[in-house]
């Protein structure tokens, strides 16, 4: 190619080039018929060019499918064995405290509790966080008024039980109530559930209560250890003249939670 | 004949893969560029024809019609003139201008595209890409061309 129409058509293509890029010129109707002409030409070669393209997407998008899929199971298998581990300390705490306990020849009625660990898979779209959806439910042997909790406060009691699915109310649903104590003080209260805030009933005008005490929740037959429903936010004379008011802070953050544990009703 | 067909299998295999497997698609590493280069550096001038014929196919396979006939020529063209005003051949005198244009092309290409489109670009996709196409370029010298100096 001679040097006059090597650069004349070099700059004659790269001028055409910008000219169709930057005009629109294939929306014309001239244009259209070229276009289209050509199109019907290499129409099966973009027919195969789309099929490739569409495939290889979805290969991609399995790809990335089983790679989130394989960081879910790592970071899974992670949390377990920190799981198995507490589990492990908190065996080892309970044996020692059986030794202790018969050393000081002070036995104390310790009855291991029966618990299950289930996922969260719902929860309530209200945003009110009335309720949650656990996994697990006649086929793992949940029953209606399971205590539903995480390492150190409640979740919830199991309000009810499906084939496989459980529902479980929350500190924020008013149906939940539950006998309750204020820090170490042994005398017992009823907490009822609230959004965004639960009550404490019954807490005598005599009663030292400040803002900030922990609540926990007790069983009666003190076969479950207390667990922390939340903290008083507020106290104030109530409108019976013997009573305060007291209003609770659940701790729990339904939607934070991922994997609970549902300690089991002695039968 | 052989060019040829390995030609048109690039064209196909950067219209249809490579452009899926990148985002923005006319970020990928240029193959098509890189083989017109190549051929560039053993004949010549002659090259530009394919660098046309090269364009106007990716055009209407990515439906981007007058970018690429713009951009390959322009490269093969600009990398013909700085590759005829060197007096010797080394692997520097190829890969060296391959690169600067190749880099070319893909500014190019991002400013033209951002002038009439708005989308996002993640800065390191542009260059492992473009490092994509300095890698395939020294295979293409060390397997190929440097045999047939």
């Amino acid at each position: 190619m001679t040097g006059r129409r090597f650069h004349l058509l070099s700059a004659l293509v790269v001028a055409l080039g910008l000219v169709l890029f930057f005009s629109d010129f294939s929306r014309f109707s001239y244009v259209r018929v070229v276009v289209r002409a050509v199109n019907t030409l290499i129409a099966p070669i973009i027919e195969f060019k789309e099929q490739t393209t569409a495939e290889l997407r979805e290969e991609l998008r399995a790809y990335f499918y089983f790679v989130d899929t394989e960081k879910e199971n790592i970071r899974l298998r992670r949390r377990l064995n920190s799981l198995l581990l507490t589990e492990k300390e908190l065996n080892a705490c309970l044996s020692e405290l059986e030794t202790l306990s018969n050393k000081l020849k002070a036995p104390i009625q310790l009855k291991r509790l029966k618990y299950r660990v289930s996922r969260v898979i719902y929860y309530d779209p209200s945003g009110f966080d009335l309720f949650i959806v656990i996994e697990g439910g006649e086929d793992k042997g949940y029953r209606e008024g399971d205590l539903v909790v995480t390492e150190s406060y409640v979740v919830g009691i199991i309000e009810t039980v499906f084939g496989s699915t459980s529902r479980v109310i929350t500190p924020f649903n008013e149906k939940f109530s539950s006998s309750a104590v204020i820090g170490v003080s042994p005398k017992k209260y009823i907490y009822k559930g609230g959004y965004p805030e639960g009550s404490l009933l019954h807490v005598s005008v005599e009663d030292k209560v400040s803002k900030g005490d922990e609540v926990y929740m007790v069983d009666v037959k003190g076969r479950i250890p207390p667990f922390l429903i939340g903290r008083v936010s507020e106290v104030r004379r109530g409108k019976d003249p013997f009573f305060k008011e007291v209003k609770v802070k659940p701790r729990v953050d339904p939607r934070a939670e991922e994997y609970v544990f549902v300690v089991r009703r002695e039968r | 004949m052989r060019y040829t067909v390995l030609f048109f299998v690039l064209v196909f295999f950067e219209a249809a893969v490579l452009q899926t497997l990148f985002r923005p698609g006319f970020i990928a590493p240029d193959v098509v560029l890189i083989v017109l280069i190549s051929r560039a550096y053993l004949l010549g001038r002659s090259t530009i024809l394919w660098a046309i014929l090269g364009g106007a196919l990716l055009d209407l396979m990515t439906d981007t019609i007058g970018l690429h006939l713009a951009l390959e020529t322009l490269s093969v063209y600009v990398f013909l003139l700085i590759y005829e005003r060197l007096l010797f051949r080394t692997i520097l005198t190829y890969t060296v201008p391959a690169g600067v244009v190749l880099l070319l092309k893909k500014s190019l290409a991002l400013l033209m595209m951002k002038s009439k489109f708005s989308f996002g670009l993640n800065p390191s996709v542009f260059l492992i890409s473009w490092l994509l196409e300095i890698l395939l370029l020294l295979g293409v010298y060390f397997l190929y061309l440097r045999r047939k100096e």
